[in-house]
C-alpha cells in the first residue's frame, strides 16, 4: 500500500480501532497489536468500501476478530451460561485507567463491545447489531445488563436514557 | 454522566505518535495477498491466469493452462502459485506448479513432462508420491491422479490431495517425493454383457494345470467400455456345473506382474449372490491370451440368471520408477478455529475449523465421529449452504480427532458466516457468542 493512503487510514481511524480494541482487550499491549494485525488485514485483503463509514465497520469487526483470536488461541473452553465463565477473560487492570473505564474493563468480555461501541462511538442499536453481527434484542439485552451491572460497581452513577 | 465520563476516560487512550508510524510502515510493506476474493469474481479469475501464465512447467502447454484454470475454478483466488525446482531424470521432468491449501488440507498440482514424447499417451497414468508432513503419523492417499493430459506436448497435470490431518503451520516448507509413474493405466474399466446366455453347454477343455475351462472363441462379443484392451471370448455353462465367463486380451495389454489383468464380473441369482468358489484361470490359447471366471451355478439355474457389467483394470505399459524429490513452500489459508463450548449431558466436539475450503470438527474420541451428520452453513443474508463434500476424517490414540471433515464446492467467505448447522446442534460462528453450541431447534 502506498504510504500516503496507510497514512491517511491509521489517521482517520487508527485511534478509534485502538480504543475499541482496548475496550475489548482491557490491554494497551493487546490492543496495539490488535490494531495492527487489524490494518495489515485491510492491506492483505483489499476490500472496497462504498464510504468512510462502511470502512470503520469493516475495521471495528475486524479488531474484534482479532481480539477473539488472542483469547480462542489457547483453544480455551467455555461453559454456559456465559456470564460465568467470562470472568476467566479479566483484563490487567490499568492504574491510569478512570474509574468509569476501569468498571467497563471488569464487565464480561460479551458486554464491553456493546457498550463502547453504544457510549463511546455513539452508534444506534442496529449499527452496534450490524458491527457486532448480532441481534438487536441481544445488543439491547446486553446493554441494559451492563448499565446495571456499572452502576452496581459505580454506586449510583448517571445513566443515559 | 456514565457515557459523559466514559468518553473523557476513554480519551486518554491513544495510540502514540510512534506507534502510528510504525503501523504505516507496517501497512506499506504488507502485500495484498492473492488469495482472498475481495474484487469482483471476473477480475479476480483474470488475475489468477495471468498468475498461471507465468509458471515456466506450463508456459509450453497452453492445454494445461486451461485445464488448470478450469480446475481451480472460483478457488483459483485462493491458490497458490508454486515458484519451485523441478527435477528431472528418466526422461520425466516434474514440477509443482499450483497449490490449494488451507491449515487442514491442501491439494497441490504438479505438471510432469514426458521428454521422449513415447510413454504418455493419454490420461491413464498414475503416479506413485507422498508429501511427507510434521504430523506424520496420518494415513493418506499415496497416489497422484492424473487429471489432464496434453497430447501436443506430452505433458499431464496431476493433482495430489491431503486432508483430514492435524493443524500445519501457516507456511510450510515440503518435499514432494515420487516414486514411480504409471503410464497406461486403464483403472474403471466398464461394460455391459451380451444379455442373451446360451441354453445349453458349451465345449469345454481340460488346461495342463487340470482346470476345465471354456474353449475360447464360441460366442465372443466386443466390450462396450473397455478400450479394445479386450473381449469377450467365451460365455456360457459347463457341464461341470458351472457358469464361466472368458475375456480375450489384447496384445497391449501386459500380464507380467501379479494381479496385472484384472476383469470380473458378479452374478446373480435373483438379485442375490451365488454360494460357492469362484474359479480364476490365465491361460495362453493359439498364441492369444485369456482371463477367465467361473461360479458354482448350473445349466439349470439359468432363468434366475443375471449379470453385472464387467469391470477391470489394466495396463499396457512398464512403470517408470525413480526417486524425483521437489522442494516447495506451501502458504496455507488460515483457518477459523472456534473453540466450542461445553453443553451440559453432551460430549461433543470442542473446535470448529472453517476457511474458504472446507469445515471440521475436532476433538477427543469421545465425542464420536460425526463426519455422516448433516452440515450446513447459515450465512449473514440468510442463505443457506448445505450438501458438501464428506472427506477423511483422523482417529489417533491420543491426539486430537478430526471427527468430521467436509469440503465446499465453491469458496466461502469465512466472514459471512454466522452459524453452523450440524446434527442436532447449532453453532453460533460470529458475534460475542461464537463457539456456543445451541440445540438447533433453539438458537439465537
Amino acid at each position: 500500500m502506498e504510504r500516503a493512503e496507510a497514512e491517511r487510514l491509521v489517521r482517520l481511524h487508527g485511534q478509534a480501532v485502538y480504543r475499541l480494541a482496548y475496550a475489548r482487550t482491557g490491554s494497551r499491549e493487546d490492543a496495539e497489536d490488535v490494531t495492527q494485525e487489524t490494518f495489515l488485514r485491510l492491506v492483505r485483503t483489499g476490500p472496497e468500501f462504498q464510504d468512510e463509514e462502511h470502512c470503520r465497520a469493516w475495521l471495528f469487526r475486524v479488531a474484534l476478530n482479532c481480539a477473539g483470536d488472542l483469547f480462542r488461541s489457547a483453544w480455551r473452553r467455555r461453559k454456559r451460561p456465559l456470564e460465568e465463565a467470562e470472568q476467566v477473560a479479566a483484563p490487567e487492570e490499568d492504574e491510569q485507567a478512570g474509574e468509569v473505564l476501569r468498571a467497563v474493563l471488569s464487565l464480561p468480555e460479551s458486554y464491553r463491545a456493546p457498550v463502547h461501541l453504544f457510549y463511546y462511538e455513539g452508534m444506534s442499536i442496529a449499527e452496534v447489531a450490524s458491527v457486532l453481527k448480532m441481534r438487536e434484542g441481544t445488543v439491547r439485552t446486553r446493554l441494559v445488563r451492563a448499565r446495571t451491572m456499572l452502576r452496581e460497581q459505580l454506586k449510583g452513577g448517571e445513566e443515559r436514557a | 454522566m456514565l457515557e459523559y465520563n466514559y468518553r473523557n476516560e476513554m480519551d486518554q487512550i491513544q495510540l502514540k505518535e510512534e506507534q502510528m508510524e510504525q503501523m504505516i510502515q507496517a501497512m506499506t510493506k504488507e502485500k495484498p495477498s492473492s488469495k482472498v476474493v475481495r474484487l469482483g469474481g471476473r477480475l479476480l479469475v483474470a488475475a489468477a491466469l495471468c498468475a498461471l501464465l507465468s509458471v515456466s512447467a506450463l508456459a509450453a502447454s497452453p492445454a494445461l493452462r486451461t485445464a488448470l484454470g478450469q480446475l481451480l475454478g472460483n478457488f483459483a483466488p485462493y491458490s497458490q502459485t508454486i515458484q519451485g525446482v523441478s527435477d528431472e531424470d528418466q526422461g520425466l521432468r516434474f514440477q509443482v506448479v499450483s497449490a490449494l491449501s488451507d491449515q487442514y488440507r491442501s491439494t497441490v498440482y504438479i505438471a510432469v513432462e514426458d521428454l521422449t514424447g513415447e510413454r504418455f499417451t493419454d490420461e491413464a497414468i498414475i503416479m506413485a508420491c507422498n508429501i511427507p508432513r510434521q504430523w506424520g503419523k496420518v494415513s493418506i492417499s499415496s497416489q497422484g491422479e492424473c487429471v489432464s493430459y496434453d497430447p501436443e506436448t506430452h505433458a499431464a497435470l496431476f493433482r495430489y490431495s491431503q486432508t483430514g490431518y492435524q493443524r500445519s503451520q501457516e507456511v510450510e516448507k515440503l518435499e514432494l517425493e515420487v516414486t514411480s509413474v504409471q503410464p497406461g493405466y486403464y483403472q474403471d474399466l466398464s461394460g455391459p454383457l451380451p444379455e442373451e446366455i446360451p441354453g445349453e453347454y458349451l465345449e469345454t477343455m481340460t488346461l495342463d494345470t487340470g482346470e476345465e475351462v471354456l474353449v475360447p472363441e464360441q460366442n465372443p462379443a466386443p466390450l462396450e467400455g473397455f478400450r479394445d484392451l479386450a473381449s469377450l471370448s467365451s460365455m456360457g455353462f459347463a457341464p461341470d456345473g458351472t457358469f464361466q465367463v472368458l475375456f480375450r486380451l489384447s496384445h497391449e495389454v501386459r500380464t507380467e506382474r501379479e494381479g496385472d489383468g484384472v476383469i470380473s464380473v458378479t452374478p446373480m441369482l435373483d438379485g442375490v449372490m451365488p454360494e460357492g468358489e469362484i474359479g480364476d484361470s490365465y491361460f495362453t490359447w493359439q498364441g492369444e491370451r485369456y482371463i477367465g471366471m467361473s461360479f458354482v451355478i448350473p445349466l439349470s439355474e439359468r432363468d434366475r440368471l443375471t449379470l453385472s457389467n464387467a469391470y477391470g483394470t489394466l495396463r499396457t505399459q512398464e512403470p517408470i520408477r525413480g526417486e524425483w524429490k521437489l522442494p516447495f513452500t506451501m502458504e496455507n489459508l488460515p483457518a477459523l478455529e472456534l473453540a466450542l463450548s461445553d453443553v451440559e449431558g453432551a460430549i461433543l466436539p470442542d473446535t470448529l475449523v472453517l476457511s474458504p475450503l472446507g469445515a471440521m470438527l475436532l476433538g477427543d474420541i469421545e465425542a464420536q465421529f460425526r463426519g455422516n451428520n448433516p452440515f450446513a452453513l447459515c450465512m449473514q443474508d440468510g442463505s443457506r449452504l448445505e450438501d458438501f463434500e464428506k472427506q477423511a476424517a483422523t482417529m489417533l490414540p491420543n491426539e486430537l480427532y478430526v471427527l468430521g471433515n467436509w469440503a465446499f464446492p465453491e469458496p466461502v467467505d469465512v466472514e459471512q458466516v454466522v452459524g453452523v448447522e450440524t446434527g442436532r446442534w447449532y453453532i453460533s460462528v460470529s458475534g460475542e457468542d461464537a463457539g456456543t453450541i445451541y440445540p438447533i431447534d433453539n438458537h439465537p
